[in-house]
């Protein structure tokens, strides 16, 4: 399942950004970077939504007083 | 401490009378302000995140643009990312994203994600870095995204999956290295990693599409806080999940490999621990320190103690331990002795050198003049002179040439040193230092001496 929303993310990646073919003049090294994390933030935001759901069922069954993993080093 | 502050109009670092304060410009004033009264500043001090700091009256910084003048707490050694280990490296980096995500909570953001507005006191990454909080703009993308890859992700992901000595790139590169360079120098299984793949190698293949795309940010770039949050929690999860690479180095056992009897090696420690009472020095620096088994002599005593190591998986081992003993007044660093950190940056000002950062008390130099003078041809008058400019005392433990350690280093090349012997050595540290003690160690041909710098 992962593996498959992980390819699905790529090919989405790929063709968003790899099928652009404008390319005008220098604006600055940065640009780039805004434009990234847009689109990534969004599918990763999707993804999220779904692990917490996914987590919270986990933690139904599991004993209390557990943390997850993303509760890490400097908390 | 920092020159690099010029750099930034929110306000500036500056020293007087040998204390760091740093002025809030106008330019920011709504930024400070709002910081303090969010209740954000309140909540990083609770979790132990950044300095405190305190509002100076008597302190006026540069009149033109000032606004307020702090004090931020002292920390006494400032380090640089390429001195941490891995896990040093990788706590900074999730230091980062824990602020940022705080950040968030309170309407703010942090407009930068240097790895040197981190440094290490009592153990633990802390944030020095007052100004580098804005208020956060609804569907703003994070501004610091391109930099926290460069300055953190992309050197771990080198030290993980190409070589753990990698993160010393960033000597070469002040602002982070650079993603393409890091894409070129990552192995394709390196692309496995879902998070690798994105923050570093996508990343860097889109800002090379659009750096000359002048149409790409005509229309304001958006991102929901949702998604904002999403890509923190990622790179939080991508930072935590990468893991030192297992290897071996010729230090790493060193202790394992050793010709030191339990005895001695006893002994050993009784003779520093008696010199170090007898100088009871503040702070100490151990050159050499591989896991810190004698630096710990020191940090024991409560004296703070940085451990110097060219190994990169002694170092990692003893901030591991550091880490699990929840000790300190130990840190250990990662330094080559013979080529250390140098100043860098515009006009060699930006970042301090190793030898003007870090004067101590006293110096420990235990097992390592043979590496010095045979391994690197360095005479003693220089190995001399580099300890004197460090501290006023100096425990330095000469290892004879009948040592098995240094037939190991001569094994492989020809003799060269007719001078490297204990009647030359202390004749030429005599020109620097009074030799206040010296005991031999048992079952061992090695010596231990206690110096103190002369004038």
């Amino acid at each position: 399942m992962r593996k498959f929303l992980n390819i699905l993310v790529i090919v989405f990646i790929v063709t968003v950004f790899f099928t652009n073919d404008e390319a005008k003049a220098y604006i600055n090294p940065g640009s780039g970077s805004y434009i990234f994390q847009t689109v990534i933030g969004g599918i990763l935001s999707i993804l999220y939504f779904f692990k917490k759901i996914f987590i919270s069922v986990i933690n139904l069954f599991k004993p209390k007083n557990k943390t997850t993993k993303s509760e890490s080093v400097n908390e | 401490m920092n020159n690099t502050s010029y750099k930034d109009p929110s306000g500036f670092v500056f020293k007087r009378n040998g204390e760091i304060y740093r002025q809030i410009n106008k330019f920011s004033s709504d930024d400070y302000e709002f910081f303090m009264s969010s209740g954000l500043y309140k909540n990083l001090i609770e979790k132990g995140f950044i300095v405190e700091h305190e509002e100076v009256n008597d302190v006026i910084g540069n009149e033109k643009n000032f606004y307020k003048c702090i004090k931020p707490f002292q920390i006494e050694y400032i380090t640089y990312p390429y001195e941490w280990c891995f896990s040093a490296l990788k706590d900074a980096a999730v230091l980062t994203l824990n602020i940022q995500l705080e950040a968030l909570k309170y309407s703010m953001s942090l407009k930068d994600a240097s790895a040197y507005n981190v440094q290490f006191f009592n153990g633990s990454p802390i944030f020095i870095d007052t100004l580098s909080f804005e208020r956060y703009e609804d569907g703003s993308p994070w501004q610091a995204y391109r930099q926290f890859c460069k300055h953190f992700l992309a050197p771990l992901a080198l030290m993980s999956y190409t070589d753990v000595r990698l993160n010393r790139l960033l000597i070469n590169n002040i602002d982070g290295i650079p993603l393409d360079l890091a894409k070129k120098l990552l192995p394709k299984r390196a692309k496995f990693n879902f998070g690798i793949l994105t923050h570093i190698f996508l990343h860097s293949d889109c800002q090379k599409q659009y750096e000359n795309n002048v149409k790409a940010l005509e229309k304001p770039v958006k991102m929901s806080k949702n998604a904002l949050i999403a890509l923190i929690e990622n790179l939080k999860d991508v930072v935590s999940g990468l893991k030192f690479p297992k290897i071996k180095t010729e230090w790493g056992e060193y202790y394992s490999n050793t010709n030191y009897t339990e005895q001695s090696f006893l002994e050993k420690k009784s003779i520093i621990s008696d010199y170090i009472e007898k100088i009871n020095p503040k702070t100490v620096c151990d050159l050499g320190a591989n896991r810190g088994d004698f630096s710990r002599i020191a940090s024991d005593k409560c004296i703070q103690t940085l451990a110097f190591d060219i190994d990169e998986v002694a170092v990692e081992e003893n901030y591991l331990q550091m880490k699990k003993l929840k000790e300190f007044d130990i840190l250990p660093l990662l330094q080559d002795l013979t080529n250390p950190s140098p100043a860098i940056g515009f006009a060699n000002d930006e970042r301090a050198s190793f030898s003007s950062r870090f004067k101590s008390d006293s110096v420990m130099a235990l097992a390592l003049i043979h590496h010095l003078s045979i391994s690197n041809n360095l005479p003693f008058d220089n190995t001399a002179e580099f300890f004197s400019e460090l501290a006023q005392y100096l425990i330095i433990e000469f290892v004879p040439k009948e040592d098995s350690k240094v037939q190991i280093l001569l094994s492989t090349r020809k003799d060269i040193f007719p001078e490297y012997n204990e009647q030359c050595f202390e004749a030429v540290y005599s020109k620097y230092y009074e030799i206040l003690e010296k005991r031999n160690i048992q079952s061992s041909k090695r010596i231990l001496y206690l110096m103190r710098r002369k004038g």
